[in-house]
Protein backbone atom coordinates (compact mmCIF):
# COMPACT_ATOMS: atom_id res chain seq x y z
CA UNK A 1 0.00 0.00 0.00
CA UNK A 2 1.66 3.47 -1.14
CA UNK A 3 2.11 6.17 1.43
CA UNK A 4 -0.81 8.42 -0.36
CA UNK A 5 -3.13 5.95 0.10
CA UNK A 6 -2.53 5.57 3.78
CA UNK A 7 -2.78 9.39 4.24
CA UNK A 8 -5.79 9.31 2.26
CA UNK A 9 -7.51 6.82 4.37
CA UNK A 10 -6.40 8.66 7.29
CA UNK A 11 -7.75 12.24 6.14
CA UNK A 12 -10.96 10.07 4.98
CA UNK A 13 -11.24 8.33 8.47
CA UNK A 14 -10.97 11.88 10.11
CA UNK A 15 -13.78 13.07 8.32
CA UNK A 16 -16.11 10.02 9.05
CA UNK A 17 -15.60 10.53 12.44
CA UNK A 18 -15.78 13.94 12.38
CA UNK A 19 -19.64 13.97 10.87
CA UNK A 20 -21.00 11.52 13.35
CA UNK A 21 -21.72 14.93 14.92
CA UNK A 22 -24.33 16.70 12.85
CA UNK A 23 -23.33 20.01 13.70
CA UNK A 24 -20.05 19.35 11.95
CA UNK A 25 -21.99 18.42 8.65
CA UNK A 26 -21.03 21.93 7.19
CA UNK A 27 -17.23 21.64 7.11
CA UNK A 28 -17.09 18.87 4.96
CA UNK A 29 -16.87 21.17 1.38
CA UNK A 30 -15.00 19.37 -1.04
CA UNK A 31 -17.67 16.80 -1.76
CA UNK A 32 -16.42 16.56 -5.28
CA UNK A 33 -12.91 14.93 -4.49
CA UNK A 34 -14.32 12.13 -1.91
CA UNK A 35 -16.67 11.50 -4.76
CA UNK A 36 -13.98 10.85 -6.79
CA UNK A 37 -12.52 8.44 -4.19
CA UNK A 38 -15.89 6.53 -4.46
CA UNK A 39 -14.45 5.32 -7.84
CA UNK A 40 -11.16 4.33 -6.30
CA UNK A 41 -9.49 0.71 -6.81
CA UNK A 42 -9.20 0.65 -3.49
CA UNK A 43 -12.32 -1.47 -2.01
CA UNK A 44 -11.13 0.18 2.02
CA UNK A 45 -11.25 3.67 0.66
CA UNK A 46 -13.99 3.43 -1.34
CA UNK A 47 -16.11 2.22 0.76
CA UNK A 48 -15.38 5.02 3.80
CA UNK A 49 -15.72 7.30 0.93
CA UNK A 50 -19.46 5.91 0.69
CA UNK A 51 -20.22 6.20 4.22
CA UNK A 52 -19.10 9.83 4.49
CA UNK A 53 -21.30 10.55 1.07
CA UNK A 54 -24.22 8.81 2.59
CA UNK A 55 -23.76 11.55 5.37
CA UNK A 56 -23.62 14.72 3.20
CA UNK A 57 -24.74 14.07 -0.34
CA UNK A 58 -27.59 15.69 -2.06
CA UNK A 59 -30.83 14.06 -2.69
CA UNK A 60 -30.19 13.87 -6.50
CA UNK A 61 -27.00 11.56 -6.09
CA UNK A 62 -28.40 9.59 -3.85
CA UNK A 63 -29.83 6.86 -6.43
CA UNK A 64 -25.87 6.72 -8.14
CA UNK A 65 -24.57 6.34 -4.73
CA UNK A 66 -26.76 3.50 -3.50
CA UNK A 67 -25.91 2.06 -6.67
CA UNK A 68 -22.71 2.61 -6.34
CA UNK A 69 -22.09 1.13 -3.20
CA UNK A 70 -24.43 -2.29 -4.09
CA UNK A 71 -21.88 -2.84 -6.65
CA UNK A 72 -19.15 -2.99 -3.78
CA UNK A 73 -20.90 -4.23 -0.84
CA UNK A 74 -19.63 -7.60 -1.93
CA UNK A 75 -15.77 -6.82 -1.47
CA UNK A 76 -16.47 -4.59 1.90
CA UNK A 77 -15.58 -5.53 4.95
CA UNK A 78 -18.64 -5.99 7.79
CA UNK A 79 -17.28 -3.09 9.63
CA UNK A 80 -17.98 -0.40 6.31
CA UNK A 81 -21.30 -2.65 6.18
CA UNK A 82 -22.25 -1.56 9.19
CA UNK A 83 -20.92 1.80 8.92
CA UNK A 84 -22.99 2.53 5.88
CA UNK A 85 -26.37 1.07 7.62
CA UNK A 86 -25.41 2.98 10.38
CA UNK A 87 -25.74 6.59 8.65
CA UNK A 88 -29.18 5.35 6.73
CA UNK A 89 -30.99 6.70 9.92
CA UNK A 90 -30.02 10.36 8.61
CA UNK A 91 -30.32 9.74 5.22
CA UNK A 92 -34.01 9.21 6.30
CA UNK A 93 -34.07 11.91 8.32
CA UNK A 94 -33.24 14.12 5.98
CA UNK A 95 -34.77 13.21 2.78
CA UNK A 96 -37.54 11.04 3.68
CA UNK A 97 -38.90 10.93 0.47
CA UNK A 98 -36.39 8.52 -0.96
CA UNK A 99 -37.32 5.78 1.79
CA UNK A 100 -38.05 3.41 -1.19
CA UNK A 101 -34.90 3.62 -2.15
CA UNK A 102 -33.41 2.93 1.03
CA UNK A 103 -35.99 0.22 1.46
CA UNK A 104 -34.55 -1.66 -1.79
CA UNK A 105 -31.20 -1.36 -0.94
CA UNK A 106 -32.31 -2.68 2.67
CA UNK A 107 -34.38 -5.82 1.17
CA UNK A 108 -31.16 -6.32 -0.88
CA UNK A 109 -28.84 -6.13 1.82
CA UNK A 110 -31.38 -8.90 3.52
CA UNK A 111 -31.57 -11.34 0.87
CA UNK A 112 -27.77 -10.97 0.03
CA UNK A 113 -25.63 -10.90 3.40
CA UNK A 114 -25.09 -14.05 5.78
CA UNK A 115 -23.52 -12.10 8.55
CA UNK A 116 -26.35 -11.81 11.14
CA UNK A 117 -24.81 -8.23 12.92
CA UNK A 118 -25.45 -7.05 9.24
CA UNK A 119 -28.56 -7.93 9.26
CA UNK A 120 -29.65 -6.73 12.52
CA UNK A 121 -27.89 -3.36 11.65
CA UNK A 122 -30.28 -3.36 8.96
CA UNK A 123 -33.80 -4.09 10.70
CA UNK A 124 -32.52 -1.61 13.09
CA UNK A 125 -32.66 0.87 10.47
CA UNK A 126 -36.13 -0.49 9.67
CA UNK A 127 -37.25 0.11 13.20
CA UNK A 128 -35.81 3.14 13.10
CA UNK A 129 -38.26 4.00 9.96
CA UNK A 130 -41.20 2.29 11.26
CA UNK A 131 -41.12 4.51 14.59
CA UNK B 1 11.85 14.26 28.36
CA UNK B 2 14.75 16.79 27.36
CA UNK B 3 16.39 14.42 25.27
CA UNK B 4 16.07 15.30 21.18
CA UNK B 5 16.05 11.73 20.41
CA UNK B 6 12.03 11.38 19.33
CA UNK B 7 12.21 7.73 20.87
CA UNK B 8 13.86 8.64 24.39
CA UNK B 9 11.09 11.27 24.75
CA UNK B 10 8.21 8.47 23.87
CA UNK B 11 9.80 6.18 26.24
CA UNK B 12 10.16 9.02 29.05
CA UNK B 13 6.63 10.22 28.59
CA UNK B 14 4.99 6.48 28.72
CA UNK B 15 6.74 6.48 32.28
CA UNK B 16 5.37 9.61 33.02
CA UNK B 17 2.01 8.21 32.22
CA UNK B 18 2.29 5.46 33.79
CA UNK B 19 3.73 7.10 37.09
CA UNK B 20 1.04 10.01 37.21
CA UNK B 21 -2.07 8.76 35.62
CA UNK B 22 -3.86 8.18 38.48
CA UNK B 23 -3.31 11.77 39.99
CA UNK B 24 -5.45 13.31 37.36
CA UNK B 25 -4.58 17.08 38.27
CA UNK B 26 -0.29 16.00 38.43
CA UNK B 27 -1.02 14.67 35.25
CA UNK B 28 -2.72 17.34 33.77
CA UNK B 29 0.04 19.56 34.63
CA UNK B 30 2.97 17.47 33.46
CA UNK B 31 1.28 17.42 30.56
CA UNK B 32 0.66 21.14 30.49
CA UNK B 33 3.26 21.85 30.96
CA UNK B 34 5.97 20.06 28.16
CA UNK B 35 3.42 21.89 25.17
CA UNK B 36 6.18 24.40 24.87
CA UNK B 37 9.02 21.55 25.02
CA UNK B 38 10.24 20.81 21.42
CA UNK B 39 8.59 17.09 21.47
CA UNK B 40 8.98 15.43 18.03
CA UNK B 41 7.97 12.77 15.65
CA UNK B 42 6.92 9.17 17.55
CA UNK B 43 6.74 11.37 21.18
CA UNK B 44 4.67 13.84 19.83
CA UNK B 45 2.24 11.35 18.43
CA UNK B 46 1.79 9.64 22.16
CA UNK B 47 2.25 12.89 23.69
CA UNK B 48 -1.02 14.05 21.32
CA UNK B 49 -3.07 10.88 22.60
CA UNK B 50 -2.14 11.53 26.24
CA UNK B 51 -3.29 14.79 25.76
CA UNK B 52 -6.84 13.51 24.74
CA UNK B 53 -7.45 11.62 28.08
CA UNK B 54 -6.13 14.61 29.98
CA UNK B 55 -8.54 16.54 28.37
CA UNK B 56 -11.58 15.35 27.62
CA UNK B 57 -13.66 17.39 31.06
CA UNK B 58 -11.88 20.28 30.34
CA UNK B 59 -14.24 23.90 30.94
CA UNK B 60 -15.21 25.13 27.48
CA UNK B 61 -13.44 28.63 28.57
CA UNK B 62 -10.94 27.67 30.60
CA UNK B 63 -7.37 29.12 30.37
CA UNK B 64 -6.52 25.41 29.82
CA UNK B 65 -8.76 24.87 27.13
CA UNK B 66 -7.11 27.67 25.40
CA UNK B 67 -3.45 26.71 25.89
CA UNK B 68 -5.06 22.76 24.40
CA UNK B 69 -6.39 25.03 21.44
CA UNK B 70 -3.60 27.00 20.50
CA UNK B 71 -1.35 23.89 20.87
CA UNK B 72 -3.44 21.75 18.59
CA UNK B 73 -3.89 24.93 15.88
CA UNK B 74 -0.04 25.21 16.06
CA UNK B 75 0.66 21.35 15.48
CA UNK B 76 -2.13 20.76 12.61
CA UNK B 77 0.66 22.47 10.87
CA UNK B 78 3.52 20.09 11.81
CA UNK B 79 6.19 19.57 9.17
CA UNK B 80 5.82 15.43 9.98
CA UNK B 81 2.84 14.19 8.81
CA UNK B 82 2.05 11.61 11.31
CA UNK B 83 2.11 14.77 13.69
CA UNK B 84 0.13 16.75 11.81
CA UNK B 85 -2.87 13.81 11.34
CA UNK B 86 -2.69 12.61 14.87
CA UNK B 87 -3.38 16.60 15.91
CA UNK B 88 -6.15 16.81 13.11
CA UNK B 89 -7.73 13.68 14.70
CA UNK B 90 -7.90 15.03 18.02
CA UNK B 91 -9.05 18.32 16.87
CA UNK B 92 -11.99 16.99 15.23
CA UNK B 93 -12.37 14.54 17.84
CA UNK B 94 -12.54 17.03 21.06
CA UNK B 95 -15.80 18.90 21.65
CA UNK B 96 -13.64 22.15 22.97
CA UNK B 97 -12.89 23.14 19.19
CA UNK B 98 -15.58 25.54 17.23
CA UNK B 99 -16.78 24.66 13.96
CA UNK B 100 -14.05 28.01 12.75
CA UNK B 101 -11.05 26.75 14.48
CA UNK B 102 -12.65 23.15 12.94
CA UNK B 103 -12.58 24.57 9.27
CA UNK B 104 -8.94 25.58 9.07
CA UNK B 105 -8.11 21.43 10.36
CA UNK B 106 -10.40 20.49 7.12
CA UNK B 107 -8.53 22.56 5.52
CA UNK B 108 -5.37 21.17 6.11
CA UNK B 109 -6.34 17.98 5.28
Amino acid sequence: VGESTVKKYSVLKIFNSLLRNQFRKSLIVNVKEIEKVLNDSNTSLSSIAASILLRICSEGYLETLFARIEKTMSEMSNEYKKDVLRALPNVLKTYPKKYELINRFLLNIMRKEEACEIKSEAINVMNFEIS
Amino acid sequence: LNSKDAYVQYHALMLVGDIKRKDVNAYRKILFSLMKQGIVGIAAVQYLRMLREATHDLDCGSPEAKDFINYLSREIRNKEDIVQIEACKLACESPLMSNKELLEVVKIL
